[in-house]
């Protein structure tokens, strides 16, 4: 895949801001931030039209495509970047984009472009692991086409810094029907809303919300009541491929490091790498991130050129970078022997992050279930 | 009540005897095992010191401190089966772990090649629990290659004078004495110039500092030794013969290692686990995909437990001892670590949340995560599985 020139400098500038701000001894001063995210980067995100960038024009975006942002994806991987982008700006953003009220989602949109206010995503729940059919989530129907949201969503990432919630519930029909399910956007300060904030293992900051009798109006509707699933399958293919990406860029950093270690590493008067079996953990990992490129470049170019087959490409590419993504970090691992268990080094970051990858839309073995 | 693990493991015990045998250790554990001394392997942070120490005394009482050791020097006499009774029934009922270091590490090295000052001085305290043991043997530079190692040892009048550093030194902050191959020599080859010498913790000149690893808990750490002063009476056996004792224990530390007992605890657990609905709406169990990677480590299970049996059965020392300690090591650490991958997967998204949180997914898969990243490091201590892969093919160029 050729990149176009303005493409090229999108991945610089990512590049560049990984650079400056994401050194790993910054980036382990970062996790112990309690917001979670840096409210300054954040601006500074904004001021480099990285928010703004996959939204239309007339929705004050520019068009930016999947084959666009999947630059800062690959550089958000490899710096181990904590700002919550792909939850605001590719999940929350995406289902923005479908809010049924004109005034709401200009509104929303804005203020996601705008940095100054965050949305969150809660579509999971505990026990469904990632069924999302089956939540006991439930919007009741009131009069005037209002609703009462009763439940609790989990897995919602930056959700405790965010103003804008977007919640999943079921509106109608019986559990495990793909018709019913509904999305609202709910006020993170409306009555009956609670949250319950924490931290992932990657260091990401998440949250669980509880709706306790929360009152929206259909004002609040993505899309139309009962027919969230389909835009959901469409937010999220394409947010499949920006995990893949974020996987393809950790997983160069960490074939970078390792081969520098095993190359100045010695052991029994050599490099490690020097034993074959080092040198051919290398070359797997070399050859799965290179697969890994093929799948997310493609499904890239599938998802901005409107292919048909794009929601199976964007699938294909999750589950290879997820797979790659974790031999690659376990290898490294143990090629970098004790170091590879301690806090100091990247590596088990790296892989941390790797699990969450695997884990934050469906794991590998959902995916294959999907594709079969 | 019988747990239904229990009957699993209850069912096979061939004999009357054994079956007693099983009764007995439970109703010990059942009498002295408080709930707040019960953990999982997913609990293993909370296994203090103080626990540890207690746990050893408690079974020093009632003479089973150091279950593998010959009965002359306080073992148990206990057959390999009955071993591992005592083994399941303890992880069943959530034990604390015992510290290796000093009943399977340097006790065994103590008696076979110690003087009887030492095995007067140091085998009672091992055996009752009175003293925790840290096994000094990796150093930055001298992981793999551990004959490489450099902390220096130099003779001084009747003392040895001890300078360098060991690094991975898990519960060096709990130890009182550490066993350190040290280096006496740097003539011939690295492998002839070696010690092996017994020091007190409390010695001047010994600093310890924590190393954090990715679970997010401290168990490692690297002890500095400068100037320090080690009677010549520490020394054990004969001076440069070190690597000869090293390699005695790193069998035994091998078959340890295994714990095949453990892990067929683990699974019966994580059977329970993928059918619970308490953790799941829809549990794993009914996933052919999953139900088969559990009957999958089952058969594995069972085939290391039928490897363990002969290993155990082989005289301490003997080549047929080391033969089968690499692949027992080799292919216990890979099950441990696909237990516990499994139990992640499962887990799924509730695997994700950092331990310690109120988080609606609860705190298990938060442990699955501990015990899951800890595990990383099975394949590496001891010999990673590339080093025992290269034991294995020495041991085969003798057959």
């Amino acid at each position: 895949m050729q990149f176009s020139e303005e493409q090229k400098m999108l991945r610089e500038s990512a590049d560049r801001f990984v650079k400056e701000h994401y050194d790993f001894p910054a980036r382990r001063q970062r996790a112990k931030n309690e917001a979670g995210y840096d409210r300054s980067l954040w601006a500074t995100m904004a001021d480099l039209g990285w928010l703004m960038l996959p939204f239309d024009e007339a929705d004050g975006g520019i068009g930016g495509g999947l084959t666009d942002v999947i630059g800062l994806y690959e550089a958000f991987g490899r710096g181990l970047v904590l700002e919550p982008y792909w939850s605001v700006v590719t999940l929350a953003g995406g289902f923005a984009r479908h809010l049924s009220n004109a005034g709401r989602r200009a509104s929303a949109i804005g203020d996601i472009v705008g940095g100054e206010r965050l949305a969150s995503v809660g579509l999971f729940e505990p026990r469904h692991r990632y069924d999302l059919l089956r939540g006991a989530t439930s919007a009741t129907a009131l009069e005037g086409g209002r609703y009462r949201l009763d439940g609790l969503k989990s897995l919602a990432l930056n959700g405790g810094s965010a103003d804008h919630l977007f919640v999943l519930a079921r509106s109608s029909g019986a559990a495990g029907e793909r018709d019913g399910l509904s999305l609202f956007l709910v006020d993170a300060r409306a009555p009956g809303v609670g949250r319950q904030s924490y931290r992932l293992r990657d260091d990401h900051a998440a949250c669980d919300i509880k709706l306790d009798g929360v009152e929206v109006g259909p004002d609040a509707v993505v899309g139309e009541p009962g027919r969230a699933i389909e835009i959901i399958d469409r937010v999220l293919d394409r947010a499949r491929v920006g995990l893949a990406a974020e996987s393809l860029g950790a997983m160069t950093a960490v074939l970078s490091q390792t081969q520098d270690y095993v190359g100045t590493r010695k052991q029994f008067g050599r490099p490690i790498g020097t034993f074959q079996v080092l040198s051919h953990w290398l070359t797997d990992i070399f050859v799965d991130a290179e697969q890994t490129r093929s799948l997310v470049y493609r499904a890239a170019q599938a998802g901005d050129e409107g292919h048909p087959d794009f929601a199976r490409t964007a699938r294909q590419a999750h589950l290879q970078a997820i797979t790659a993504g974790l031999s690659a970090t376990k290898k490294s691992i143990q090629m970098h022997g004790g170091m590879g268990v301690t806090e100091e080094l990247a590596i088990g970051h790296y892989y941390r992050r790797m699990m969450s990858i695997g884990m934050l839309l469906g794991d590998a073995h959902t995916l294959r279930q999907q594709l079969g | 009540m019988q747990n239904p693990s229990t009957a699993r493991f209850a069912d096979r015990d061939s004999t009357p005897e054994l079956t007693a045998f099983r009764a007995e250790v439970r109703e010990f554990l059942d009498a002295r095992l408080p709930p707040n001394r019960r953990f999982t392997s997913h609990t293993l942070d909370r296994q203090s010191e103080a626990t540890t120490r207690w746990w050893h005394h408690t079974l020093a009482e009632r003479g089973w401190g150091a279950p593998s050791w010959p009965t002359t020097h306080g073992g148990t006499g206990w057959s390999v089966v009955q071993r591992r009774i005592f083994e399941q029934e303890c992880a069943l009922a959530g034990a604390p772990l015992m510290s290796a270091f000093g009943v399977v590490m340097v006790g065994p090295v103590i008696y076979t090649f110690g003087s009887e000052a030492q095995k007067a001085q140091h085998l009672p305290p091992i055996l009752d629990g009175s003293l925790l043991w840290c096994q000094g043997y990796s150093e930055p530079a001298a992981g793999s290659d551990l004959a490489s190692l450099d902390c220096r040892a130099a003779r001084d009048g009747d003392a040895y004078v001890v300078n360098g550093q060991k690094i991975w030194t898990t519960q060096a902050h709990w130890a009182d004495w550490i066993f350190c191959l040290v280096r006496t020599s740097t003539k011939g080859r690295p492998q002839e110039g070696i010690s092996f010498l017994l020091i007190d913790m409390k010695t001047p000149g010994i600093e310890v500092r924590p190393l954090w690893s990715i679970d997010g808990l401290h168990h490692l750490n690297e002890v500095f030794f400068s100037d320090v002063r080690v009677p010549v009476s520490n020394l054990v056996g004969e001076e440069n013969k070190g690597w000869t004792y090293a390699k005695f224990l790193l069998v035994n530390e091998r078959q340890g290692i295994a714990a095949v007992a453990h892990s067929q605890v683990e699974l019966e657990r994580l059977k329970r686990y993928a059918g619970s609905t308490d953790h799941f709406a829809s549990p794993p169990i009914n996933d052919p995909y999953y139900a088969e990677r559990i009957t999958d480590l089952e058969n594995r299970l069972s085939a290391l437990e039928a490897l363990e049996a002969r290993a155990l059965d082989a005289p301490e020392g003997s080549f047929e001892a080391a033969k089968l300690g690499s692949p027992l090591k080799l292919l216990g650490t890979h099950i441990m670590q696909d237990i516990a991958e499994l139990y992640v997967d499962m887990s799924g998204p509730a695997a994700l949340v950092a331990g310690g949180q109120d988080s609606a997914y609860g705190s298990f898969g938060a442990e699955v995560m501990t015990n899951h990243l800890l595990g990383r490091a099975h394949t590496i201590y001891g010999g990673t599985s590339e080093v025992q892969k290269n034991v294995i093919a020495k041991l085969m160029a003798n057959l």
